[in-house]
C-alpha cells in the first residue's frame, strides 16, 4: 500500500510528443505543452491521431480528479443551454514515469484567463457583462445544490471566438453544506472575517465580490502580505474601507459591498448587476446597444472621464505655457 | 455496520532538526502502529531548516504514514488546511480500500474510472463528517520567533476550515520547548476559552527543538482521548441501537 500523496508540483513533467495511452479507453493522445498548474494537477495541451485538441489534466490523487470528473458532468448537464463548461471526454489512467496516473481529459477551450483578458482597459469596461455571466452560471449550480467555491479570475477563460465566460476547474465545486475543499485566501469570506468557510450561495457570491474589487480597485501586494499575519477583524475594516474610497465604479462597488454582508440571493446580485448596467446605459449614450459581450464597442465610463479630464487641464495648461511664451 | 472510530492525527510544524530527546522518526513509527498518522510541515523563511532539517521531515512523514510539506510562512495557513484534508482522504481511502480487497479483491485504483467515481464519493462525504482530532505540533523553539504571526493566524484559519465540516472535531495543541522549563506544554481547545490562536500568539519562543519528547506528548493525549471515546460508546451502546 503507497501512503504517498504527492503534490501537483511532485508529478513529472511531460515532454513536446510523448504519446499517452488510456489503461482503459486504450484511446492515445500526443503531449503539445503544459497549459497551467492548479491546485490539484498539472494541465497539458494533448491532440489525438485526427489533430483534435483536448485539455488533460494529470493528477497525484485519483480521488480529487474522480470528483471533478463528476462535477463537470453535472454542470454540463445543468447548462447544456449556456455552453459554458468544458465537456468530460474521459476519466483514465495514463503510464508514464514507472508509474500510472490518473487523468481527466475534457474538450479544449482556447481562451483567455479572466485575470488576462482584464489587464485591457477596454475589456475591463465590460466587466459588468463578464460579472452577469459569472453570476449566471453560478446561480445554475446553486440550484443544482452546489457551490464553485474557488471563484478566482484564473479558474475562468474568456473563449477567444464567441468571447463568452467559461469555467474551466472545477475541482473546488463543493456540495452546499459541506467546508469548502479549495480556497484562494483574497477571496475566502472566512479569511475577510466575513462569516464561515462552509459552501453555500453567499460564499460564492462574496467571492464575486471580491473578484470584482481585485479588479477594479486592486489591493497592493504588501497590503496582501501585511493582512495575512492581522486578525480577521483588521481584514474586514480593509475590505469594508477599499470598497468606499471614492473612484471609478463606485455605484457597482456599492452595490456590491451590499452582498459582501447580507446573505442576498444570487439573483438579487444578477438584478442589482443588470440594474447597474442599465444605469450607465442611460447615462451613456454610446452605451445604448450594450446588451452582448460582441456588441460591446468602445465605451465611455468614469474612469474615461477622469481621463478625459485631466487631458483637458494637460491641454489648457499647456495652451497657457505657449501663450506666456509667446 | 461498524462504529466509526473517527480519525487522529498529529501535525507537526517546524522550521529546525530535532536537538533533544528521543527520536522524532522513531516516535512517528509508533504512532501510525498505533493508528495515527503523523504529516509535517516544514517553514523554509530564513533557511534555517537546512538539508538535515528537511531529511528529518521528510522521514518522520514517511515512518508516520503522513504527508510533508516544505513551505514559506505566508502559504502555511493554505497548506496547513490541505495537509489535514489530504491526510484524512489518505486514511478513509486506506480503509476503504482494505474492505474492498475483502469484497472484490482490488483496491479503487484498479476499478475502472466509472466505480473509482462512486467510492471518490463516498470517500469525500466522508472527510466532511467523520470526527476528527489532531494534535497540532508546534515548534516554538527560539528561531521561530519572527514566524508566530502567520503560525498564530494560521491556527485560527485552521479552525474556521475545521469548524465548516460536519464532522465534530477537537484541536490539542502541543508547543515545545515548554515556557517554564518543561519539555512540551499541552493545551485542548475545551481547556482555553481565549481561543487557540490567541493562546500561540501569546507564547515567546525561546530554546532548544525537543520535537522526538514533543510527538510522543501528542501520541498519549490522543491515545487517552481514545480510551475515553472507547468507555463512552460501551455506556451509550444500548441507548444508540434503540435510537437506530
Amino acid at each position: 500500500m503507497s501512503y504517498k500523496i504527492a503534490d501537483a508540483t511532485d508529478i513529472p513533467s511531460l515532454a513536446e510528443g510523448t504519446v499517452l495511452t488510456g489503461r482503459f479507453s486504450k484511446r492515445a493522445y500526443r503531449v503539445e505543452h503544459l497549459i497551467g498548474i492548479g491546485a490539484n494537477g498539472a494541465v497539458y495541451l494533448v491532440t489525438d491521431d485526427e489533430a483534435k485538441r483536448y485539455a488533460l489534466k494529470v493528477s497525484a490523487q485519483a480521488s480529487a480528479l474522480a470528483v471533478e470528473c463528476d462535477r463537470l458532468r453535472t454542470m454540463a448537464s445543468i447548462s447544456r443551454d449556456l455552453n459554458v463548461s468544458p465537456d468530460v471526454v474521459a476519466l483514465d489512467d495514463v503510464y508514464f514515469a514507472n508509474a500510472f496516473w490518473p487523468v481527466l481529459v475534457m474538450t479544449y477551450i482556447d481562451g483567455v484567463a479572466l485575470d488576462e483578458w482584464m489587464k485591457t482597459r477596454e475589456n475591463l469596461q465590460q466587466f459588468p457583462m463578464v460579472l452577469e455571466q459569472l453570476v449566471t452560471m453560478l446561480t445554475r449550480l446553486h440550484d443544482a445544490g452546489f457551490a464553485y467555491c474557488d471563484v478566482k479570475p484564473a479558474n475562468f477563460l474568456i473563449e477567444k471566438t464567441s468571447r463568452r465566460l467559461t469555467m474551466i476547474d472545477f475541482g473546488g465545486v463543493t456540495v452546499i453544506g459541506q467546508a469548502v475543499k479549495e480556497f484562494t485566501e483574497p477571496f475566502d469570506r472566512a479569511w475577510w472575517g466575513f462569516g464561515s468557510r462552509k459552501a453555500d450561495v453567499h460564499y460564492d457570491l462574496f467571492a464575486v465580490c471580491m473578484l470584482a474589487l481585485h479588479l477594479l480597485r486592486p489591493i497592493p501586494k504588501h497590503d496582501l502580505k501585511r493582512l495575512a499575519t492581522a486578525h480577521p477583524r483588521e481584514r474586514r475594516a480593509y475590505v469594508t474601507n477599499q470598497m468606499s474610497v471614492p473612484g471609478p465604479h463606485l455605484e457597482l462597488l456599492d452595490r456590491l459591498s451590499r452582498v459582501l454582508t447580507d446573505a442576498c440571493p444570487s439573483r438579487d446580485v444578477l438584478l442589482m448587476i443588470q440594474a447597474y448596467l442599465r444605469s450607465i446605459q442611460s447615462a451613456t449614450p454610446s452605451y445604448a446597444h450594450a446588451g452582448s459581450v460582441r456588441s460591446a464597442r468602445r465605451r465611455w465610463d468614469s474612469t474615461d472621464y477622469g481621463l478625459l479630464a485631466a487631458v483637458i487641464v494637460f491641454a489648457s495648461s499647456l495652451v497657457g505655457i505657449l501663450v506666456v511664451s509667446r | 455496520m461498524r462504529e466509526e472510530p473517527g480519525i487522529r492525527q498529529i501535525l507537526l510544524i517546524t522550521d529546525g532538526c530535532s536537538n533533544v530527546g528521543t527520536d522524532p522518526v522513531y516516535v512517528a513509527q509508533c504512532a501510525r502502529a498505533r493508528g495515527m498518522t503523523t504529516s509535517v510541515i516544514g517553514i523554509l523563511d530564513e533557511g534555517s531548516l537546512g538539508e538535515q532539517g528537511r531529511r528529518e521531515a521528510q522521514n518522520i512523514a514517511e515512518a508516520g504514514g503522513g504527508i510533508c510539506r516544505l513551505v514559506q510562512a505566508h502559504d502555511l495557513s493554505q497548506t496547513m488546511q490541505m495537509v489535514t484534508r489530504q491526510t484524512m482522504q489518505l486514511t478513509l481511502h486506506h480503509v476503504v480500500n482494505a474492505e474492498l480487497r475483502q469484497l472484490v479483491g482490488e483496491t479503487s485504483d484498479g476499478l475502472p474510472p466509472e466505480t473509482r467515481t462512486k467510492v471518490a464519493r463516498f470517500v469525500e462525504t466522508m472527510t466532511d463528517e467523520i470526527e476528527l482530532t489532531i494534535a497540532l505540533v508546534l515548534d516554538a523553539s527560539a528561531s521561530m520567533q519572527s514566524k508566530m504571526a502567520a503560525v498564530r493566524e494560521s491556527v485560527r484559519d485552521l479552525e474556521f476550515g475545521l469548524s465548516a465540516r460536519r464532522g465534530a472535531y477537537e484541536l490539542i495543541v502541543v508547543t515545545y520547548p515548554g515556557a517554564r522549563g518543561e519539555a512540551v506544554d499541552l493545551v485542548r481547545q475545551r481547556d482555553f476559552a481565549g481561543g487557540l490562536a490567541d493562546y500561540i500568539g501569546s507564547l515567546r519562543p525561546s530554546g532548544n527543538t525537543p520535537t522526538g519528547p514533543a510527538l510522543e506528548a501528542a501520541m498519549s493525549e490522543l491515545l487517552r482521548d481514545r480510551r475515553m471515546d472507547a468507555l463512552n460508546d460501551g455506556r451509550s451502546g444500548d441507548v444508540r441501537n434503540h435510537v437506530v
